[in-house]
């Protein structure tokens, strides 16, 4: 579901005539912000486990780049799909800064993903989730929808990433069919050579 | 023409961070 959802939109927004030049005129402010966000999250998973001081403090670090990340939203929520996107990333924030700055997960939908997931779960091995307990706050709000097979890429999502992506699926629909044609040019000709490859 | 092809992959980039960075669902943690 990460980016399931764009692979989606892309396929979406091309049958339905767009073009993918459309994203070149994408213009999100502080767009450059979401890769460092990312990379700081990765930086910390992979050194939780090595530096105390960032176990510790992981869980504020990962509100941070929740604040963050809505703020830069807010800032571009004139765009088609992008108030979506940022109502589903409130969502996960809300329920991550009810709970210590954790996102739950339910061990019952995650069961699917095999022991080791779920004994790392409980153990809190992974910093940006928890077990979801009784005394989980919002828990509704948290990674209880399994993708289980027949869904190629098995996970447990929240109702926030589920949010984000029909806001992602928007804002992309927006960009490629508005896309600039000219003349004879590129979607019409797209679906030709689609059917005939079929 | 390359420069825009460039530009689109840099901004489908950009969109997956968004969504990469803001999800939320379990997996290996991200």
């Amino acid at each position: 579901m990460v980016y399931d959802g764009i692979v989606l939109s892309l396929l979406i927004g091309w049958f339905r005539g767009g073009s993918l030049k459309g994203l070149a005129h994408m213009k999100l402010r502080g767009g450059w912000l979401f890769p460092l966000l990312l990379a700081l999250q990765f930086v910390i998973f992979f050194l939780q486990e090595k530096v105390a001081w960032i176990a510790k403090m992981s869980n504020v670090i990962f509100l941070l780049v929740y604040i963050t990340g809505l703020v830069f939203l807010w800032l571009n929520r004139h765009q088609p799909g992008l108030p979506v996107i940022f109502a589903g990333v409130l969502l996960n924030f809300i329920v991550m800064a009810a709970n210590g700055g954790r996102m739950p997960v339910s061990v019952e939908a995650a069961q699917f993903l095999g022991r080791e997931y779920i004994e790392a779960l409980k153990a809190g091995l992974y910093a940006k989730h928890q077990a979801i307990t009784s005394d989980t706050l919002l828990p509704f709000l948290g990674d209880i929808i399994p993708l289980s097979p027949p869904y190629p890429r098995q996970q447990v999502i929240s109702i926030g990433d589920v949010v984000m992506n029909v806001g992602a699926f928007l804002f992309i629909q927006h960009l490629m069919l508005s896309a600039p044609r000219h003349g004879k040019g590129n979607a019409g000709e797209e679906k030709v050579t689609a059917s005939v490859n079929q | 023409m390359k420069v825009k092809v460039k530009q689109v992959l840099i901004n489908l980039f950009i969109l997956g961070s968004v969504i990469v960075a803001l999800t939320s669902g379990y997996r290996f943690g991200s």
